[in-house]
């Protein structure tokens, strides 16, 4: 059995309050520039454990730098560490956009 | 006094202290420092991929220290991090565990480097911190409270500068006492959900497994969800796999992600821990390197300096190298003569001195210039941390056939040679990529190939269409591999392995500027690891091949070919025997031309040259005579040979006479001897381009046969070997097939 990832299915239902106006956000949607906290990871997500250990947690503030030349992957500012990974895994983890 | 401990054996061994730390953190560095060896580092992560040991004056004795290779965690994912993982568990047969770790962390990133450490400390491991990067931490005006921080690990910490020496004295102090205090880091306490679980896991296991395994490496099992954990301490499959489901169904009640429970639990301990002692003035952002990114990573000027660079680097290699392989090849030559007038009393070991000895080392010594040219820019890239941002820009080339970014540097490596470049695969995560990545890298034109290009396309190539073309060619030759492998890559992907991807994940570190002395050490080790290894088997084959060459020769040879050559005469000219025996005797141009038919006459009598005569139907479709097939077959150990080969077949058989000209004159002037193309040049342009493709496609080195079936298995060896010839036969006999209709 899959575990439960309890963070998505209550985002899934809406019964985040303050979060219910916002689209679900992935860090695929952000733009150059942009600034977001991490939230949950998909459970399809492989790369759980790895993103963790370089810092990619749920809670932590990351900047979106910019897509490499050809569009993936993207580089991402993560407590003053660049970090690169591919849009597909990227598209697996959910983010509040922070207004600066 | 040494600091040494009595294993179970009863015999006094040294005490070892294992270097541990985050890729990329400094280790090497330290080790270099500490022991005074050559160990390469570079701002790349995974540089050290092998574990490497040495030894250190700690106090007043002498401790082992082990270099390990950078990993993040003990969640073992790529071989690299394996090593870590085994050596630290001891769980490498004849080797215990460590006596002391010495954990290597960023100053400036250092919640993130604490998880290792943390993990390490589970293991029940005695262990001393060393804060590297203590220059840059100021520079970025991170504080960290050093006293406060060893109250609450509970171990000797010490600041120091690997790079600059600095602070490595204090950390010698701080080990000799840590070997012998053995002081534990303070572990987390978990919370009651993880010692649940770990009961419900001991609960399950049998008895032998429960006793001989502590409470930490049970919750390893549990946290990296590895039942092998549990097998290797002796609990059946069946037993593993109940044992952990049931933990995680406690981990799940307890309201923990069994995927991510360790990581979420460890790193908010680490922040409770460390937070108070840091002080951050500045914003935490990637410095100085975000604005060069804002150019090399630029969507138009990024992918431009790239090609710009990769340009001027291989351009770098072809042209600065030049002048010294001239100077060798000059030396050679003199070297050669001096001790052939020497040495002609006895021909055969004249022959063995100059055409064997001689010519195999000249053969190894060749590649040094343009190997040490390469490597001193592979080092340039990768110690300004450019290489990285070359992986950032080139992944989504790699990533349609299951390669990443990641290959781009074992594959750039393999430009040089294929054999760093797979040993270079193992900073590869992902398994899959990983063995495509291996599979592609001995298509990749090495350096070797190269003499063979320039050879060919000096002798054929450029006398008919110019520099021009001559150049571009040569370029064209470097990408042949390229494009055939990776439809290659693509399919072996597609069909053949059938393993789920791994993520592709890439950190990319600050520049910096490039310190010399990394630079000259990496030129250094590369160097004398391509003379050790690949050269003994080139100089080895050098003469064997000599040996196929030159024997069997019995005399009578000579003056067979002799009444031939004078019959021969006599019916041209309408000479008596006398006459032309005589006509001989005046003339040294006949002299000439009768020498070189002997010389000839003995390679095809060789057991070479009967190979090769054998052999050459099957390459009759590319258009080889016997002599290229020799060259060919010769060069299956080591393609490298086939220059040194064919200056022997030519040489002995037409080279005798220096004024006759080098070796590409021969060549251009040798013609098929009988046959319906008897007369006519054999070195057409379609076969000299058939032989550059075969070269260029064909699995001819045993040194990266050896390798690859070192880092995988023979199984591959056999692929790559079986695959890549096969392609180079087709794909020879094609071109010459398709050239000559044109
Ligand atoms: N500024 C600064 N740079 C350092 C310091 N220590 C090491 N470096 C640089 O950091 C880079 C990485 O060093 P290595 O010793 O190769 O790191 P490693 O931990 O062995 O790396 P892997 O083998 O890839 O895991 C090199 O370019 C070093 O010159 C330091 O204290 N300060
Ligand atoms: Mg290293």
């Amino acid at each position: 059995m899959k575990p439960v990832d309890f963070a998505y299915v209550k985002l899934k239902l809406g019964l985040n309050k303050h979060k219910r106006r916002h689209v679900l956000k992935t860090l695929n949607d952000l733009i150059a520039g942009q600034t977001a906290k991490i939230g949950s990871y998909k459970p399809t997500l492989t790369a759980a454990r790895r993103l963790m250990e370089l810092g990619l947690m749920p809670g932590v503030t990351v900047r979106f730098i910019k897509s490499a030349p050809m569009g993936d992957p993207i580089a991402l500012d993560v407590e003053g560490r660049q970090l690169s990974l591919r849009r597909e895994d990227a598209a697996q983890i959910f983010v509040q956009p922070v207004s600066n | 006094m040494s600091y040494s401990a009595k294993s179970d054996s009863g015999d006094v061994r040294l005490r070892r202290v294992a270097l541990i730390g985050n890729p990329n953190t400094g280790k090497s560095t330290l080790f270099n420092c500490l022991t005074g060896m050559r160990q390469k580092v570079g701002n790349y992560p995974g540089v050290t991929v092998q574990k490497k040991t040495g030894i250190a004056l700690i106090g007043s004795g002498k401790v082992e220290i082990h270099d390990l290779p950078g990993t993040y965690s003990l969640a073992a994912a790529s071989p690299d991090e394996r090593v870590v993982v085994d050596a630290l568990r001891g769980e490498v047969e004849n080797l215990d565990r460590p006596d002391l770790a010495l954990c290597i962390v960023d100053a400036t990133n250092l919640q993130r480097n604490l998880f290792l450490a943390y993990q390490i400390g589970q293991l029940g491991l005695p262990m001393v911190l060393a804060l590297n990067y203590w220059d840059s931490a100021k520079k970025r005006q991170i504080e960290v409270d050093v006293e406060e921080l060893k109250k609450r690990l509970g171990i000797p910490i010490v600041p120091i500068s690997a790079s600059r020496a600095e602070g490595v004295a204090e950390l010698k102090v701080a080990i000799a006492e840590a070997l012998e205090e053995s002081p534990l880091l303070l572990t987390p306490i978990w919370p009651e959900t993880v010692s649940d679980a770990v009961e419900d896991a001991r609960g399950l296991l049998p008895q032998s497994c429960d006793e001989r395994m502590d409470d930490a490496s049970v919750m390893r099992g549990i946290f990296e969800g590895d039942d092998q954990i549990f097998i290797r301490a002796g609990a059946s499959a069946d037993e593993a796999h109940d044992a952990l489901e049931h933990s995680k169904k406690a981990l799940f009640k307890g309201g923990l992600n069994p995927a991510n429970a360790e990581a979420v639990l460890l790193f908010r301990h680490i922040k409770e821990i460390v937070e108070p002692c840091i002080n951050t003035s500045q914003s935490r952002r990637a410095d100085g390197s975000e604005s060069i990114d804002g150019l090399l990573t630029h969507r138009w000027w990024g992918l431009l300096a790239f090609l710009a660079l990769m340009y001027l680097v291989f351009q770098s290699v072809y042209s600065w190298a030049g002048p010294f392989m001239d100077l060798i090849e000059g030396g050679k030559g003199v070297v050669q003569e001096a001790l052939s007038n020497f040495l002609s009393p006895w021909p055969m070991i004249e022959s063995l001195v100059t055409d064997g000895i001689i010519e195999g080392v000249g053969a190894v010594v060749i590649f040094l210039p343009q190997i040490l040219i390469l490597f001193f820019f592979i080092t340039l890239l990768e110690d300004t941390g450019y290489m990285s941002r070359a992986a950032f820009l080139m992944d989504k080339l790699f990533s349609w056939c299951g390669l990443s970014g990641k290959s781009f540097v074992p594959l750039l490596s393999s430009y040089a040679c294929a054999i760093p470049g797979i040993m270079a695969t193992r900073t590869i995560q992902d398994p899959k990529a990983r063995l495509v990545t291996i599979l592609v890298a001995p298509f990749m034109s090495c350096s070797a190939r190269l003499p063979v290009y320039v050879l060919l396309i000096g002798a054929f190539i450029e006398p008919k269409y110019g520099a021009g073309i001559a150049g571009a060619t040569l370029f064209g030759m470097h990408f042949v591999g390229l494009i055939v492998a990776m439809p290659f890559a693509y399919l072996m992907n597609r069909f053949a392995l059938k393993t789920p991807p791994q993520p592709f994940l890439l950190e990319l570190p600050n520049y910096q500027i490039p310190k010399v002395r990394d630079v000259l050490i990496r030129m250094y080790n590369q160097g004398k690891e391509f003379v050790v290894n690949a050269g003994t088997v080139i100089f080895a084959i050098t003469i064997v091949i000599w040996a196929l060459l030159y024997f069997p020769r019995s005399e009578s040879i000579e003056l067979e070919v002799q009444d031939v050559f004078l019959e021969s005469l006599a019916s041209e000219h309408g000479w008596t025997a006398a006459e032309s025996r005589a006509e001989l005797d005046a003339s040294e141009d006949l002299q000439e031309a009768l020498e070189y038919q002997v010389s000839s006459a003995y390679i095809e009598q060789s057991f070479m040259g009967r190979i090769g005569k054998t052999v050459q139907p099957v390459f009759a479709g590319a258009g080889f005579d016997w002599k290229i097939t020799v060259g060919v077959i010769a060069s299956f150990p080591a393609r490298e040979v086939l220059i040194s080969t064919l200056g022997i077949i030519y040489s002995l058989g037409g080279d005798v006479d220096e004024e006759a000209g080098d070796l590409r004159e021969t060549m251009a002037g040798q013609t098929w001897s009988f046959g319906p193309k008897a007369g006519m040049p054999i070195f057409t342009i379609p076969v000299v381009i058939a032989i550059m493709v075969f070269f260029a496609l064909c699995q001819q080195c045993g040194a990266t046969l050896a390798i690859i079936a070192q880092e995988t298995s023979w199984k591959w060896a056999c692929v790559s070997f079986g695959f890549m010839t096969l392609l180079a036969w087709l794909a020879s006999i094609l071109i010459n097939q398709v050239g000559s209709m044109i």
